[in-house]
């Protein structure tokens, strides 16, 4: 295996190649971030209207929710640019694609998270960025220093536990082959439920995104720290303080995975 | 040979037809899950508006759902298509073959979005009752229902238009999978599918009433809900027809520069 300067050298042209490659096509490149950013704040456009004018949804002001979407959208973000192509694991399993993986002197997460660096993501970042900074200015949140450490350390644990979840379900690929159906499914979960306090929706859906498919730790139960509203959530304050903790758990697990179902990879030889 | 003999290409081609519906079954199975969840989360959302009030704006919650069901269930069946086709026609070179076809590109295109749409129809039988089963489709009165299908039949030609104007961009820009992607995703909160435009802020209702996004669910889902009814519905219908038009003009328009444009790769 090349030495740590060398695989950062590596790691560095991946991602000036990947850079290459998006900028062939520029007007579409830059319509790309552009569409990142629309489709990240399109969602929050709805919340913006509906709460600019009916003031609050189940006790959450238009402030309280722009700090809960910025904070899916944040863990979102640091997740996006660096694994959005975990999602085609499936093909590269189904073509044989995922030889060349193999016989790279570079770690198969490190290929992953750099060989498909995808710039025009920014746009997502920037979406990100914008509703986090004002819902952390405008939400009234009473500082402070274990809120503010845990603001920043929940934001990555948002973004691991929804990422365990795409990165386990890309590793059944190996095994199963066709797995596009299930990720699609976890994926619209996340995005359509994790944007809302989840006390708006009724108390089994509530236990089914909180206990199975874990979104309510994706932004509801970090939200709910920073606002003093640990009263509302369905389990205890403490467990929602673990929120990056959590998001540690999963991923190790999910990683784990990976790497086992890795080896039933069986070559398509083409 | 024996005259009575069946060339065998027939069996062949049924089964593959056979078997790219079963690839489309298991697509549309998603499509339903997607659209109940999306529906099923706006209703909430509104539900949590509505709290302890029985109206608003004079309008009633359940009216709204009715609303929202509708408005959902009718962007699900306007195709994405035409943006798609054009595109792909332009950038492999086939568009060359469109054009000596003694039948306009335009309407080839237009065709292939009414039989997209077409295939689509018999799996209203799972859309409705989902539909009915998530939110509520209960109109007025029929004559709603009769006023609502002209007004759907005339969102789904906006629709194709505003695709066809996005795939024409294609002359020009190459990939358009960018800003068809954009579109797609903000159409359903630009045509009201997500929140009517009379709950809107009056700001943002004055920019949605100047764009043409409106024709594709606000107008008819307000007619079937009944918020819009009898001889009151002529001003969508009126509204939708005019966008047509001036859409119409624009295509036209964009298609004859775009033919100058035209370069085919050879191989």
């Amino acid at each position: 295996m090349a030495g740590s300067r060398t695989m950062a050298g590596i790691c560095w042209a991946l991602v000036r190649a990947g850079l290459r490659e998006e900028m062939q096509f520029r007007v579409n490149f830059v319509i790309e971030v552009a569409f990142g950013l629309v489709y990240q704040t399109v969602g929050f456009a709805f919340i913006w209207v509906v709460l600019g004018r009916f003031e609050a949804i189940g006790g959450w002001t238009l402030q309280d929710v722009t700090l809960l979407y910025g904070i899916q959208l944040m863990g979102h973000a640091l997740w996006a640019p660096a694994f959005s192509r975990i999602i085609n694991l499936q093909w590269m399993v189904q073509v044989g694609e995922f030889d060349t993986m193999l016989i790279r002197p570079l770690p198969i997460a490190l290929q992953f998270m750099f060989g498909g660096f995808r710039i025009a993501v920014l746009g997502d970042v920037l979406g990100a960025v914008i509703l986090l900074t004002i819902g952390v200015g405008s939400a009234g949140i009473d500082w402070t220093l274990p809120k503010a450490g845990f603001l920043a350390l929940a934001v990555v644990g948002s973004g691991l536990v929804r990422g365990a979840f795409e990165l386990a379900i890309s590793a059944l690929a190996f095994r199963y082959l066709a797995t596009g159906s299930a990720g699609w499914l976890t994926s619209t979960m996340f995005s359509q439920f994790g944007a809302y306090p989840l006390d708006i929706f009724e108390r089994r859906t509530r236990q089914l995104l909180t206990w199975v498919i874990p979104v309510a730790f994706v932004a509801w139960a970090p939200a709910a720290v920073l606002l003093d509203r640990t009263a509302s959530l369905p389990f205890p304050a403490w467990v929602a303080w673990c929120t990056p903790l959590l998001g540690v758990a999963l991923m190790t697990a999910a990683w784990r995975l990976f790497l086992h179902e890795s080896r039933q990879y069986q070559s398509s030889g083409s | 040979m024996n005259r009575l003999s069946i060339n065998p290409a027939w069996w062949e081609l049924i089964r593959i037809t056979g078997r790219q519906v079963v690839a489309f079954r298991a697509n549309i199975v998603f499509s339903l899950i997607g659209f109940a969840l999306q529906l099923y989360v706006t209703r909430s959302v509104w539900e949590a508006v509505y709290a302890g009030r029985t109206e608003i704006d004079g309008v009633s919650a359940g009216t709204l759902l009715v609303y929202l069901t509708i408005a959902s269930l009718g962007n699900w069946f306007l195709p994405q298509m035409a943006a798609y086709t054009i595109q792909e026609r332009v950038l492999s070179g086939d568009v060359a073959l469109d054009l000596v076809r003694p039948f306009g590109f335009l309407k080839q295109v237009m065709a292939q979005d009414i039989g997209t749409a077409l295939s689509f129809a018999p799996f209203l039988v799972i859309f409705v009752p989902t539909a009915m089963l998530v939110g509520s489709l209960a109109p007025p009165s029929l004559g709603n229902v009769l006023l609502y299908l002209v007004s759907f039949g005339l969102a789904f030609v906006v629709n194709s238009l505003i695709a066809m104007h996005l795939g024409l961009l294609a002359f020009w820009i190459q990939q358009v999978n960018g800003i068809r992607a954009m579109v797609g995703i903000t159409t359903g909160f630009l045509s009201g599918a997500l929140a009517p435009l009379w709950l809107m802020p009056d700001a943002v209702r004055f920019v949605f009433r100047l764009l043409p996004f409106q024709a594709l669910a606000f107008l008819p889902a307000s007619i079937y809900s009944g918020q819009t009814t009898g001889l009151a519905a002529i001003e969508p219908l009126a509204v939708q027809v005019a966008w047509i038009g001036i859409l119409l003009v624009t295509v036209n328009r964009i298609w004859s520069r775009a033919q100058d444009r035209i370069v085919i790769h050879g191989g």
